[in-house]
């Protein structure tokens, strides 16, 4: 028997070629094509449109941009632009933050009136911040806090609630409403889930003159949620903050809560019910709400107006829906394609300057989810009283439309 | 506590063992490490998330997801890999087209489903429901999975001691000098890329109802995979298995006792430590062959 050593992969060898394929992939994700087609004749009033086409998230994303379509079948039925055919140039950012510089610099060569997207908070601030200087309106979904600051971003408007307002709904849910005492936070480790756990410590410290009893923060792509789960449980935690982008956390999260029988009072900020949820023991499932729009959510006395009811209706009818239709309505694209829409016809301009000039003094415009409001410095536009707590399962009530409202939480 | 750590680090561990004897069977005859096994996992787990369980027994439909992905990952080895050995055996190239293969799968999967989590259920008898003994929490399913790998390590093992392994160590010592002795290394490679494939969807398989089935669980596993290879030492699949239970423990412990947002801090500090301490391995196995 011979023992020598092979001339194959060293250790080395394949250390360095594993660092080599982490920085090729971050330049294959960066290296995003872009669709459609850019330019424009005369007499077209052309719209930027940033969605991810390709890649992982390309099926997940599709629902969101549902509203958007929607406005764009009603400004086209009605006529367009001040008159004009609408164009818009679609681009591809693949759902990465790496695409946006790309994505932007085609953008500011389309000259578009404004720009719908991108979606995601990392991939929201990648792209307002290189479409800063092009002085281009842009609306995209991103809740952190600071792109809704006039100053450092002039030209981007926020049309959904920000990570501030949620964690002050959620807070004040636990703390006043439930009138929990032992709040627990659970949150991602990523720029959304730190800086709402930030927002919740805050709230909880300056209205409440509380503390959160436990905070457990989990890779985005941890296995097992057990170990967290168990030290929210030992500090005895009776109402949880959870707040991840990844669906999968929250249920391997509510898989380790339903194995040792803890069902604390959850607020997250997605509703969307899911199949996969439906393992979980009712009880648990029943303590489980989330922030949403006021004007998406009904209560006994109450319906959702004859509007929301009917863009409900439609966003269920179409075929982007993919059964997500939760994550379509609560999108802000639709708001904020009929707010442009508004505008242009106010100010009869396409002119992004006199268009930014019109949209820094909106007041009170009555969206579909929420009444918006900006001023030159305060581009946050969803006033704090739209914002409220509805209740997951009543995703199954045939009020919700298909599981697309919700039931306002009791108390809120 | 510590008994949840290593049922945690045990359980988890283990896949992240799978899939690094998944990158040990390719790599034996090619010298090439797969970067697209994180997403033939995936691709197994979805597929058993997307069969209606109903209608056709588990065992059948995990054999399916199995043979799937086993040809999904010869078709891998046909345009990704094979043309860049046939230029040369030494040449790298293969680091950019396995991952270009692997955006490609992503991207397919992109298209074809969303990011929601499906679960899928263990087979029967075996269920996801906690059992107590001693003061110990498990589920049957959890002690499959542990006992899969297991018999996975062995299997692997009688396969080394065969004929195909000797041949298979053969290629992997010289490339060239196999063929002068009549082997064919080409079809060795291609064996081994069909295996290796089941052997991910098998992972995928096992893996979903754990982890749940989702376009996005690939990534995670594959980084996981690689540090079990690493601490384990390439080639060596008791190691890799060992390393995946060392690492999985030092994961569970860390979330347990860790501040938030340290746990892979830990996790790698303690992949490091072993490096420095056992740099050929916890076996120290890595790179010596007995023929």
């Amino acid at each position: 028997m011979v023992t020598y050593r092979t001339d194959g992969m060293s250790r080395r060898g394949f250390l360095a070629g594993a660092a080599s394929a982490t920085t090729l992939g971050a330049l294959g994700l960066g290296a995003a094509a872009c669709g459609g087609s850019g330019g424009g004749g005369t007499k077209t009033a052309r719209i930027g449109w940033v969605e991810p086409k390709t890649g992982r998230l390309a099926a997940a994303y599709k629902p969101i941009y549902v509203g958007a379509r929607l406005a764009l079948e009603d400004i086209k039925a009605a006529g367009g632009l001040l008159g004009q055919a609408v164009r818009v140039t679609e681009h591809d950012d693949k759902g990465s933050p790496a695409s946006q510089p790309a994505v932007a610099q085609r953008l500011v060569r389309d000259e578009p009136t404004f720009v719908v997207g991108p979606t995601g908070s990392s991939q929201v601030l990648a792209s307002v911040t290189a479409l800063s200087r092009a002085k281009l309106i842009q609306s995209a979904w991103g809740g952190a806090e600071l792109l809704g600051d006039g100053d450092r971003f002039p030209h981007h408007y926020q049309l959904v609630y920000n990570t501030r307002q949620q964690a002050e709904v959620a807070a004040r849910f636990l703390h006043e409403v439930r009138g929990l005492r032992k709040i627990g936070i659970i949150v991602e480790n990523s720029e959304f889930g730190t800086s709402i756990r930030d927002a919740v410590v805050r709230t909880l410290r300056d209205a409440y003159s509380a503390k959160p009893v436990a905070v457990e923060v989990f890779e985005v792509d941890a296995s097992d949620m057990t170990p967290f789960v168990r030290n929210l449980e030992r500090a005895g935690v009776d109402g949880l903050g959870l707040f991840t982008g990844q669906p999968q956390a929250t249920v391997l999260i509510l898989r380790a809560m339903a194995a040792s029988d803890f069902h604390p009072v959850i607020v997250s900020h997605d509703l969307n019910y899911i199949d996969a949820l439906g393992e979980f023991p009712r009880a648990l499932l029943d303590g489980f709400f989330g922030t949403t729009y006021r004007g998406l959510t009904y209560t006994a006395d109450e319906k959702p107006s004859a509007e929301v009811r009917k863009l409900v209706e439609r966003i269920n009818a179409h075929p982007d829906t993919a059964g997500l239709g939760y994550s379509a309505v609560t999108s802000p694209y639709y708001d904020y394609m009929m707010l442009m829409a508004k505008v242009v016809e106010d100010t009869r301009s396409l002119d992004p300057a006199r268009l930014k000039a019109a949209l820094d003094k909106v007041s009170g415009h009555p969206g579909i989810r929420a009444k918006v409001s900006f001023t030159a410095k305060r581009h946050s536009g969803i006033a704090g009283e739209d914002i409220t707590i509805g209740t997951l399962m009543s995703a199954k009530e045939p009020e919700s439309l298909g599981g697309v409202l919700r039931r306002r939480a009791d108390g809120v | 506590m510590i008994a949840d750590i290593l049922v945690a680090g045990l359980v988890f561990g283990s896949l992240y063992g799978l899939v690094a004897m998944g990158f040990n069977v390719l790599h034996r005859p090619t010298n090439v490490v797969n970067f697209a096994q994180g997403e033939l996992i995936m691709i197994g787990a979805m597929l058993m998330a997307v069969t209606p369980i109903g209608a056709l027994p588990w065992g059948i439909a995990a054999v399916c997801a199995m043979a799937v992905v086993g040809i999904v990952t010869l078709a891998e080895e046909r345009v990704a890999v094979t043309p860049v050995l046939r230029r040369s055996s030494h040449a790298a190239g293969w680091v950019i087209t396995t991952l270009a293969f692997s955006l490609l799968i992503a991207e397919a999967a992109g298209r074809l489903w969303t990011d929601q989590p499906s679960t899928v259920a263990p087979p029967w008898p075996l269920s996801m429901d906690v059992n107590e003994v001693a003061g110990v929490r498990f589920s049957s399913y959890q002690v499959a999975v542990v006992a899969v790998a297991v018999a996975v390590v062995l299997l692997l093992g009688l396969l080394d001691r065969s004929r195909l392994g000797t041949a298979l160590r053969a290629v992997a010592a010289d490339r060239d000098g196999a063929r002068l002795r009549g082997i064919d290394p080409t079809a060795l490679t291609r064996r081994s890329f069909l295996l290796g494939g089941a052997l991910a969807g098998l992972t995928g398989v096992l893996a979903a109802p754990l982890l749940l089935a989702s376009v996005t669980m690939g990534l995670g596993l594959l980084i996981k995979g690689f540090a079990a290879l690493a601490v384990g030492g390439i080639g060596d699949n008791r190691g890799v298995l060992v390393a995946g239970w060392v690492l999985g423990t030092v994961e569970a412990a860390g979330a347990t006792y860790a501040s938030p947002g340290s746990q892979p801090v830990v996790l790698f500090a303690a992949m490091l430590l072993i490096l420095l301490i056992r740099p050929n391995g916890l076996r120290g196995l890595a790179v010596q062959r007995h023929v």
